[in-house]
């Protein structure tokens, strides 16, 4: 565990995708950091830093946050959901139908905003399982993608959403 | 030899259908939506990391760097500055693939605010960046210039006293500084005769254009290690590059060292669209690594993207001659490009982009002045369109207002006016481009016209319609090189320099190969490139690599051929005019034998690689007789909605076309020109960097904003042309940039059909809008 500078550690438990896990951890620790560095878990990417471009989003008890902006210490008896937990969500937990879905749409080129995207575009079909476009666009408004020009990503939700009614 | 080998087993399926202009899923795909695949930053790091201290001043004389309030922090194990790299006897710290104007860190002086002056290496990421707090540097503040027309004035403080070409590229080799003040690279094209062209002419219109500083905003911002290897003399970088071989090249040339000891890997990047060309943060990071002789990682912000490379600034004169029956008889074409302290690869973008400045155009008279600019702000460097976009703003707007001159529809005086497919450009014969075949697919499209639009019946709200046509170079000359490598199971190994920035590469290559061989695409790998084994590629960039990597592939996939029917005529004894390759089977005479089997049966021990290579290269002419490796086209139709009160605007509907020649994957072309298209949106709806006194005020996501997806228009039709270009693998060409040129003047061209205010500096905001409208435009 790294030493950040100046900062009192703070034991933690959590359930992350599933799985429960305590920590000790310094209380400057920014979400991101805890999932990227200290748990390897690096499919949540991290892009502007500053809470716009939606990368880094995951879910804590199914709110969508920004993971760069949330400092660590505040999942403390929480539950957190990243892409690397998305596919168990869904029965056999092989593939979450958003997956299938984008990889059928392409809607994803450099893949960068794709975790961001899914794990936002889970919350949605959560809270909405029959979204029309403009629910989709409304929902995903704060997740950048510099690749698609977004209407492959709009389509696979939809499609994604059509399958899990099924 | 021949009985031992065996018949292929009855189980083994063969795709037999081809695999070009099928919808394939992308071989990375899996990667990508479960979060496995790994960019630079995700990989396992042991080492130290660097923070960059930043001139906060545009230009100056660096009077001194204290760094031992920094040094004295625990864990700080250095802070290296350009004095220790100047003084150092193994790095010569000058890089440019033009000229080498650029400093590894600044030397004697600062050139603009951003620009790296220092940097901190320390054992956490969080130590560098609190002593590099500590780090101060004094400066003397010298007159500096932001602007192309103050730079290029007589007293103008200059950047570079002096610049020789660095003679790395044929088609550079000439470029050297102007005699005009802070002009980097000055190219100028004639054509006919303009002076009697516009006496020729019944109407001459002269307009001014520009657009702003940019930011590609790849989502990955530049993260790169280096590990130095003391014993070796050596390097290994891992780094989200797009040109693997440029960085090994430059590396090893500033350390003086041959280009075998530098390792350059490249694992799959968030996004680059030509911000990562060339060298950008590499031999700052080798150098620390040097210094230290550890592994060494920065990994800049996203704000500090801004300060590395940005999308030149244009300021561009047009003059344009054309007679009563629409026929373009002249046009003078002026751009200044404002390319910021470093020239980059800004030289190349001046040519190219000057050589196309006048459109898709067939004129007989014509004349380009281009010249790149330094200014006291951060470097221009490539950017999807490569200064096409610019220029295609002004002229693609251009265009507009002088069809309204001589009360033509400015559609009918695009299609009278566009060099046809095969014909001439520039007064030269150049070869297919599609650029008629896609401004009529959009033409028929939205009936342009039959259809008259509608205007709404709030009588604020005024709809107009616009339309914008590109034609385009590629980079050339260049080469791409392929392995191709069949193991004795039948599947392969496709090993090239191409980099995956998003495209599909991988998987677009990964149809070629496997339709080439026959094979099902779940037995091709394609490898992302470390230049240890990866064969010499150009650069990903220009929209080159389908059409390159693909050829390259191609021929490598003959010469595997060659040797499957060579061995089987030896192993079989069988004549080789009886043997052909085809479904992945040698079929022969005596029977019909798997690929694989067939490399199994050859080489013994227990397997055996068979080695397929392909060389593609393609030249240039003259200075300025521009053969292009094939042409990049497209169009864009937009409709939009203006608010006569307030000036906003709404894009409702829009048409993009763009020529791939042949779509190897229809999907991916699809990918490709919207992605490109919203990109432009963005160019035209609201992206600028904004500078006050030589810096970036918007320099975060926070404030420089790009297109959501909100913004998209909702109404939108992609048009996949296929004119099949003669030179291409499969027809293909490339498909990636012709939309990030043709949005910007298509939505101007629609606001102005729909309120008569036309504006002519991008980005296109209402209070523009409104202010055009206010002062009655024109």
């Amino acid at each position: 565990m790294n030493n950040y500078i100046e900062s009192t550690l703070h034991e933690i438990e959590f359930k992350i995708n599933g799985e429960e896990v305590s920590m000790v951890i310094p209380a400057n620790l920014t979400l991101s950091e805890l999932l990227r560095q200290e748990m390897r878990l690096t499919g949540t990417t991290e892009g502007c830093g500053v809470g716009v471009c939606g990368c880094c989003t995951v879910l804590i008890n199914n709110k969508v946050v920004a993971s760069c902006l949330e400092l660590a210490v505040n999942i403390d008896e929480k539950e957190v959901l990243t892409i690397e937990g998305l596919a168990d969500t869904y029965q056999h937990g092989e593939f979450h139908p958003l997956q299938t879905s984008f990889r059928e749409y392409e809607g994803f080129q450099c893949g960068y905003c794709t975790p961001g995207m899914l794990i936002a575009s889970k919350a949605l079909l959560d809270q909405n399982p029959d979204p029309s476009d403009d629910d989709v666009r409304e929902f995903l408004s704060e997740n950048i993608c510099r690749c698609t020009g977004y209407d492959s990503i709009i389509m696979a939700v939809k499609s994604a959403a059509k399958e899990m009614k099924a | 030899m021949s009985t031992q080998i065996p018949i292929i087993k009855p189980d083994r399926k063969v795709e037999k259908t081809s695999l070009i202009g099928k919808h394939v899923l992308r071989l990375d795909g899996e990667s990508k939506v479960t979060g496995a695949v790994a960019y630079t930053d995700d990989f396992p790091f042991e080492g130290y990391y660097a923070e960059v201290i930043r001139s906060n001043i545009p230009h100056g004389e660096i009077v001194s760097i204290s760094t031992e309030a920094a040094e004295a922090i625990p864990g700080v194990i250095a802070v290296v500055t350009g004095e220790d790299l100047e003084n150092a006897d193994w790095i010569s710290p000058y890089v440019g693939p033009a000229f080498r104007d650029q400093p590894v860190l600044a030397i004697g002086k600062v050139r603009y605010v951003g620009e790296p002056v220092a940097a901190v290496v320390a054992e956490r990421p969080d130590i560098a960046a609190l002593a590099s707090t500590e780090v101060i540097v004094e400066c003397k503040k010298l007159r500096s210039v932001t602007d192309v027309v103050r730079a290029r004035k007589k007293n103008a403080p200059l950047l570079h006293e002096s610049g020789d070409s660095a003679a790395i590229f044929e088609d550079l080799a000439m470029v050297h500084h102007s005699e005009e003040p802070n002009v980097a690279y000055a190219y100028e094209l004639n054509v006919g005769d303009l002076e009697s062209g516009f006496e020729e002419a019944d109407v001459v219109l002269e307009k001014n254009y520009a657009t702003p500083m940019v930011q590609h905003t790849h989502l990955e911002p530049f993260v790169t290690t280096a590990s130095y290897n003391a014993t070796q003399n050596s390097f290994r970088i891992v780094t989200g590059n797009q040109t693997p071989h440029f960085v090994r090249r430059e590396v090893a040339r500033i350390f003086g060292i041959p280009s075998s000891k530098v390792e350059v890997e490249v694992p799959q990047m968030g996004g680059a669209f030509g911000s990562k060309t060339y060298v950008r943060i590499e031999p700052l990071v080798a150098a620390l690594s040097r210094a230290v002789e550890a592994p060494v990682k920065l990994r800049q912000t996203s704000s500090e993207s801004f300060d590395t490379s940005v999308r030149d600034g244009t300021q561009t004169r047009v003059k344009t001659g054309v007679t009563q029956a629409g026929d373009i008889v002249a046009q003078e074409v002026e751009v200044i490009w404002d390319s910021g302290a470093y020239a980059d690869i800004s030289p190349r973008k001046v040519k190219k982009a000057g050589y196309t400045a006048p459109g898709a155009y067939d004129i007989p008279n014509v004349r380009v002045i281009s010249k790149s600019t330094y200014t006291n702000k951060p470097p221009g460097v490539a950017y999807r369109g490569f200064g096409v976009a610019q220029t295609a703003w002004a002229v693609e707007s251009h265009i507009d207002d002088v069809a309204r001159e001589i009360g033509m529809d400015p559609v009918e005086l695009r299609i009278r006016n566009v060099t046809q497919d095969g014909g001439t450009y520039n007064g030269v014969t150049i070869g297919t481009h599609g650029a008629p075949q896609c401004l009529q697919s959009v033409v028929d499209e939205v009936d342009w016209f039959g259809a008259e639009l509608e205007q709404p019946s709030k009588s604020h709200i005024k709809k107009g319609r616009g339309m914008a046509v590109t034609l385009k170079t590629t980079i050339t000359p260049s080469t791409s090189e392929a392995i191709v490598l069949l193991d004795a199971d039948g599947s392969v190994n496709v090993i090239t320099g191409g980099t995956e920035i998003g495209q599909g590469i991988i998987t677009t290559l990964a149809q070629i190969t496997a339709d080439g061989l026959g094979i099902g695409i779940e037995y091709v790998n394609v490898n992302t490139p470390n230049t240890n084994s990866a064969p010499f590629n150009t650069s990903t960039t220009s929209s080159r690599s389908t059409f390159h990597l693909g050829n390259a592939i191609l021929r490598a996939i003959d010469e595997l051929k060659d040797q499957l029917v060579e061995f089987a005529s030896e192993d079989l004894n069988i004549e080789k005019s009886g043997i052909t390759v085809e479904d992945g089977f040698v079929k022969t005479s005596a029977g019909d034998y798997s690929i694989g089997d067939v490399v199994a049966s050859h080489f013994v021990g227990g397997g055996g690689t068979l080695i397929g290579k392909g060389y593609f290269s393609t030249k240039a002419g003259g200075e300025n007789r521009y053969e292009s490796a094939f042409w990049m086209t497209g169009a864009t139709y937009a409709e939009v909605s203006v608010d006569i009160r307030t000036g906003k605007y709404s894009i409702d509907k829009w048409v993009n076309s763009a020529d791939c020649g042949k779509a190897i994957d229809p999907v991916r072309c699809e990918g490709q020109i919207l992605g490109a298209a919203v990109q432009a949106l963005g160019h035209t709806m609201s992206e600028e960097m904004v500078f006050e006194s030589g810096q970036q005020v918007n320099k975060s996501l926070l404030d420089y904003k790009v297109p959501a997806i909100g913004d998209v228009p909702k109404e939108s039709k992609i048009i996949v042309v296929e004119s099949g270009d003669p030179n291409g693998p499969h027809g293909a060409k490339g498909v990636g940039e012709s939309n990030t040129v043709t949005v910007p003047p298509a939505i101007g061209n629609a606001i102005r059909d729909a309120c008569g205010a036309r504006v002519r500096e991008l980005p296109i905001t209402p209070s523009k809008v409104l202010q055009a409208i206010v002062e009655g435009s024109e």
